[in-house]
């Protein structure tokens, strides 16, 4: 998960980066409007978490012209303008969510949750495969009911696979994905990776399957086994 | 000694004159009657002299006087003046008549007047030669004197006619120019009507209707100055907002790193320090929170004859309900809302009366102790009184004028949580509403009331059954 965060305080910026890297997300930070921008129209996000008072370009006008461009990313607004006018303005021009600042982290990681949960799992708070079980919230897999601990170099293999079960990734939007999170592999090491993964889920009852020369897929709605 | 009015000092600038003018018209009407009378009376005595002349006769150049007793009785028995008369020739040898009368000298062609006394009395004498058909070359002189009480009577009538007219005059004209005055300066006292009537908050500018072109500058004046304190007041209070905005960033950074540092920390000591800290922050946060509250009331407008009109009885319910929610784990104190049966309409804003509310209760919270008692209630009768009564620390009565100004807290509050600007909010609120606010001791003679008197709000048609 890449999430974008335009804050022009340092200190905020900062703070929420990381505690967004700490739960995991790979986060980018731009502080001015304009770099913003460029960035949103160039790099594909998950999230965006949006100041609103930034130099250069206001928020609101990234967001309306973030949206004329067609895209769908799911946006947060984080904002000191508290009035309603401004929060009505916000979620009219498209932003999905509103946080006014100053805020408790717990409750911006939640809304973070939530809008990525929606956007990439449909709102589901588990996903369940089989006797593999991804709890959305906390990113923690279960296989029969056992907490299986992965590395975020596998974890995010995994949710990739569970994200677009019963299709074919590929190598590269694998590596894409793991870059993104500036964890860069080669693709033997991906490979070793993918191993390493389909070990620790032994007990699954489906498996990573390799597609030679497509790349990897997770079957979808696979007969649970008993 | 203190500026006179202006009212007064016209009224003086224009009756003393008024006056000084009528005295010195009616001394010269009264001179000018009284020569005019005493002509008329002088013509009247010449042609006494003249009937006089016309007993003296000459027959055969011998003077005979034909002055029958009946004819000098008619003149002698005047209505109030004796009369006397003399002839005689120019050596001023004595023919006929008053002996004792003067020999006043004669000029041909011509009447000679004098004013002598005769016993005591001031008499008016005229002379005249008494040329006759057949007189000598040197004809007699005949002299008429009367005394002067007809003329006196004359004059003193003059007189008091003039006075009283010259009182009326005065009285009319003194009446008129008060009238005249106290019209000129009705735009004046309209203006300070203007001004003292409003609210103030209410710096809009003063309109009055048809004003004179003298008051119009005045006007302006005043309104240009209320324009300018107006921007000054709005710039102010966008300051306050814009500061309260700015601090909201920055705080929200410390606040996620106080956040980061409390999931990090293992032992209670630091967790300890991290819930301090967190309390800090949320204390400021809070602080910001109620400054733009405050900056938002100020800027808002009047709402006194707002449209939207609130059900105090609602919306004090409601608001009791919600901070009595979120206090009741806080705090033992309990609060309670007692409300009169019916509506309780006044015109204004929802939001900034929720506001008014709820700082009060939150202030009465905070000052009483655990286990005491909040009582929110709301009463209807010529206007609507909302009371926040508590038996809590209370007041001291000098300092009651004081918890209204912004940053002000109670000594005995020093360790207490409140921002300083809850009462501000209030007050603020209140004079938007036209509504005053009043501060005594609790019934019990413990803790704080607080009573804020709305206006009833006037009800543009009742709404149907």
């Amino acid at each position: 998960m890449k999430i974008l965060l335009v804050e022009d305080d340092d200190m905020l910026a900062r703070g929420l980066s990381m505690a967004l890297q700490e739960t995991g997300y790979a986060v980018e930070v731009s502080n001015d409007g304009v770099e913003a921008d460029l960035l949103l129209s160039t790099v594909p996000y998950d999230l965006v978490v949006l100041d609103l008072n930034l130099p250069n370009l206001d928020g609101l006008e990234i967001l309306k012209r973030f949206r004329k461009a067609g895209k769908a990313t799911p946006i947060l607004i984080l904002s000191a303008r508290d009035a309603l006018q401004s929060r009505v303005t916000g979620l009219d021009l498209g932003a999905n969510d509103y946080l006014t600042k100053p805020f408790e982290l717990s409750e911006l990681a939640a809304r973070v949750r939530a809008l990525l949960r929606k956007d990439n799992w449909g709102n589901l708070t588990e996903i369940v495969q089989a006797n593999l079980r991804f709890d959305t919230a906390d990113r923690s897999v279960f296989v029969n009911d056992e907490k299986v601990e992965l590395s975020l170099r596998e974890l995010i293999i995994l949710e990739l696979l569970l994200k677009r079960a019963g299709r074919v990734v590929n190598k590269d939007q694998l590596l894409d994905e793991l870059a993104s999170h500036e964890l860069e592999l080669s693709s033997n090491a991906l490979e070793i990776v993918v191993h390493r993964l389909r070990k620790k889920l032994e007990n699954y009852a489906s498996s990573i399957r390799t597609l030679r020369g497509l790349g990897y897929i997770l079957d979808k709605n696979a007969s649970p086994v008993n | 000694m203190p500026p006179l009015s202006i009212k007064k000092q016209l009224l003086f600038w224009l009756i003393a004159p008024l006056f000084l003018l009528s005295l010195i018209s009616a001394g010269i009407s009264y001179w000018l009657a009284l020569q005019l009378s005493n002509e008329i009376y002088d013509e009247l005595l010449v042609n006494t002299a003249d009937s006089v002349v016309a007993r003296i006769d000459y027959i055969n150049g011998k003077q005979v006087i034909d002055f029958p007793e009946s004819a000098e009785a008619m003149f002698r028995h005047l209505d109030k003046d004796k009369f006397y008369y003399k002839i005689y020739n120019q050596e001023c040898k004595f023919v006929s008549g008053d002996e004792f009368l003067p020999c006043l000298p004669a000029l041909v062609g011509q009447v000679h007047f004098a004013d002598i006394k005769v016993m005591g009395e001031s008499v008016r004498m005229v002379s005249l030669f008494a040329p006759r058909p057949g007189s000598p070359d040197r004809p007699l002189i005949v002299a008429v004197a009367e005394t002067c009480n007809a003329r006196a009577n004359m004059a003193h009538k003059i007189l008091f006619t003039i006075i009283a007219l010259q009182t009326m005059i005065i009285l009319g004209g003194a009446i008129a120019l008060w009238i005249g005055v106290s019209k000129g300066l009705a735009p004046l006292h309209k203006i300070r009507t203007a001004l003292a009537r409003r609210s103030p908050t209410d710096l809009s500018p003063v309109r009055i209707e048809r004003a004179p072109p003298e008051v119009t500058p005045m006007i302006d004046a005043i309104n240009s100055l209320l324009s300018e304190l107006k921007i000054y007041f709005a710039s102010q209070s966008r300051f306050v907002s814009d500061a309260a905005h700015q601090l909201r960033t920055p705080l929200a950074g410390l606040k996620t790193f106080v956040d980061l540092g409390a999931q990090q920390v293992e032992d209670e000591r630091s967790r300890k320090i991290f819930e301090q800290l967190n309390l800090g922050v949320m204390r400021m946060t809070q602080m910001v929170n109620r400054l733009l509250t405050l900056a938002a009331a100020e800027a808002a407008p009047e709402r006194g004859k707002s449209e939207e009109r609130v059900d105090l009885n609602v919306l004090a319910e409601d608001v009791v309900q919600s901070v009595w929610a979120s206090w009741r784990l806080k705090s033992k104190t309990r609060v309670t809302c007692k409300t009169d049966a019916g509506v309780a309409l006044v015109n204004g804003s929802e939001g900034s009366l929720r506001d008014l509310i709820e700082n009060l209760v939150h202030n009465a919270i905070l000052y009483t102790p655990d286990g005491g008692d909040v009582l929110v209630s709301v009463r209807k009768n010529s206007s609507i009184e909302l009371v926040v009564e508590d038996n809590g620390l209370g007041i001291p009565a000098p300092e009651r004028e004081k918890v209204f100004d912004r940053f002000y807290r109670l000594d005995t509050a020093t360790n207490r949580t409140g921002s300083g600007l809850g009462l501000a909010i209030v007050k603020e609120i209140a004079e938007k509403h036209a509504a005053s606010i009043s501060l005594e001791e609790g019934a019990t003679g413990k803790g704080s009331k607080f009573t804020v008197r709305f206006k009833v709000a006037e009800l543009a048609e009742s709404r149907s059954a």
